[in-house]
């Protein structure tokens, strides 16, 4: 599944240990969430989604 | 259809009776070797507890004071695992799972083979142990 978090995540000047911090999960778990490694689950995601305010359809993409 | 339990992660409580746990059977476990008369695997077996201790309350510490240098294994080991931790170690566990049945079928044949039953028991937890690294930092990479 492809996603938009580095993108929004630069677009806002932070660091992927800061978006981790708000978000709660690890500088890892935002690291592995960009490169496509891992897919979040459905509540995480929907914490990424309302820290960005976006819906989750407009930041993560089904192949 | 909804849910009211949100998913937690392990308490304070939980982490210290993990520990105390993991200590009274690595102390019962020597004093029953020990009283067989193996003092040292006795004395291995409570050396060997008691890093595991060390480590996981260096993790605990560590990655409270120094959360963003922490890994994977330091936060597990803390008992303060994100949800990408806790996938990394199911999936380390489930390898490790399917290799232990084969192994103990393999072991198992190799004693009609006339391999000493002894010594394959024995290096059994050696042979799983390596299993378990190798799987948690292959998974850990590939997550």
């Amino acid at each position: 599944m492809r996603n938009e978090i580095r993108r929004l995540r630069e677009e806002r000047g932070l660091s992927q240990g800061s978006l981790g911090a708000e978000l709660g999960v690890s500088r890892q778990t935002v690291n592995s969430l960009e490169t496509g490694r891992y897919d979040p689950s459905l509540p995480l995601a929907f914490t990424v989604a309302r820290f960005f305010g976006l819906s989750i359809e407009e930041i993560f993409h089904v192949d | 259809m909804s849910t009211d339990h949100p998913i937690t992660h392990k308490s304070t409580a939980a982490w210290y009776l993990g520990i105390a746990a993991g200590l009274t059977v690595a102390l019962g476990l020597a004093l029953a070797v020990g009283n067989a008369g193996h003092a040292d695997t006795a004395a291995g077996i409570v050396t060997g507890g008691m890093l595991v201790v060390v480590l996981a309350a260096t993790g605990r510490l560590r990655s409270s004071r120094a959360a963003d240098r922490a890994g994977t294994a330091t936060r597990l080991a803390a008992g303060r695992p994100d949800e990408r931790d806790v996938r990394v170690h199911q999936g380390s566990l489930a390898i490790l799972g399917i290799v232990s049945v084969i192994l103990s079928g393999l072991a198992s044949a190799a004693t009609f083979l006339g391999v000493d039953a002894t010594t394959i028991v024995r290096s059994m937890p050696f042979a799983l142990l390596l299993t378990a690294v190798v799987a948690f930092v292959v998974v850990n990479r590939r997550t």
